[in-house]
């Protein structure tokens, strides 16, 4: 019995690691976009005013992916999620280029005068 | 002691990471035809987020000037500064959800059935060191 349950694959951990990857980088993005657009935005996440805003940012990206692995793994554990296998997947890969692009400095800083 | 005055610990271990993403990328490829390679790649993967770790501390410790330009800047060197920042992210986002991955999988990672978190994986560590050798290129302009 003890051997059955260390050769189970909890799957949905690692569909959950996937999908917290993928929403916290797109909160990355949004956040920078954000900070750069406004500067109530960029003052109220400046934690420590010699790093900048980047301080607030790294604790807001950091928290979007704990709560969302945490989110994730409570509504999946002990289900089947093979269903969700590729969609993640994609939603993952997908979310990693998205973060290269949104954050070269002449797309975010981009704008029609 | 001179020559400790010279080496500042940040670029110290941001040598090493660069170094170790290096192994962990030939490792990643390994993966299907050797599994065994997981479990010093999750050793390497470790070491790699604790270095990442360090290295964001100690810059951040040692800052004096914010690194948020906001677009106002004299130099291209500024202008890659919150480049460099935001890239950061990429290598500890991504060596945490692989690290997530291998854990999870272990040596099933071989199986047929998991080459999507295979994939990811392997996806990971590339990006992850393209980055910290985009920031190391960056930092030399």
């Amino acid at each position: 019995m003890p051997r059955h349950f260390k050769d189970r694959i909890h799957e949905s951990l690692a569909t959950a690691a996937l999908l917290a990857g993928g929403v916290a980088l797109n909160v990355a993005w949004i956040d920078n976009l954000l900070i750069t657009r406004s500067d109530i935005i960029a003052s109220w996440i400046t934690i420590n005013p010699d790093i900048g805003p980047i301080s607030g940012l790294y604790i807001n990206t950091l928290g979007a992916f704990f709560v969302t692995y945490l989110f994730a793994a409570a509504v999946w554990c002990a289900k089947d999620v093979s269903h969700w296998r590729s969609r993640v997947f994609w939603f993952f890969f997908t979310s990693v280029v998205i973060f290269i692009l949104m954050t070269l400095p002449f797309v975010y800083g981009f704008a029609v005068i | 002691m001179e020559l400790l005055s010279v080496i500042y610990p940040g670029q110290v271990l941001f040598g090493l990471t660069v170094v170790l993403f290096g192994s962990a990328f030939t490792l990643s490829f390994l993966m299907r035809s050797k599994a065994e390679v997981v479990r010093p790649l999750r050793g390497v993967l470790f070491v790699i987020l604790f270095l990442l770790i360090g290295t964001v501390a100690i810059e951040f410790s040692g800052a004096a000037t914010p690194s948020y330009t906001f677009g106002q800047f004299s130099s291209l060197s500024e202008a890659l500064s919150t480049h460099r920042w935001l890239l950061f992210q990429l290598p500890i986002l991504l060596t945490i959800t692989s690290l997530m991955v291998l854990t999870v999988y272990g040596e099933h990672i071989a199986h047929k059935h998991a080459w999507h978190y295979r994939a990811s994986v392997i996806f990971s560590i590339a990006v992850s060191f393209a980055s910290v050798v985009m920031i190391l290129l960056e930092s030399m302009v």
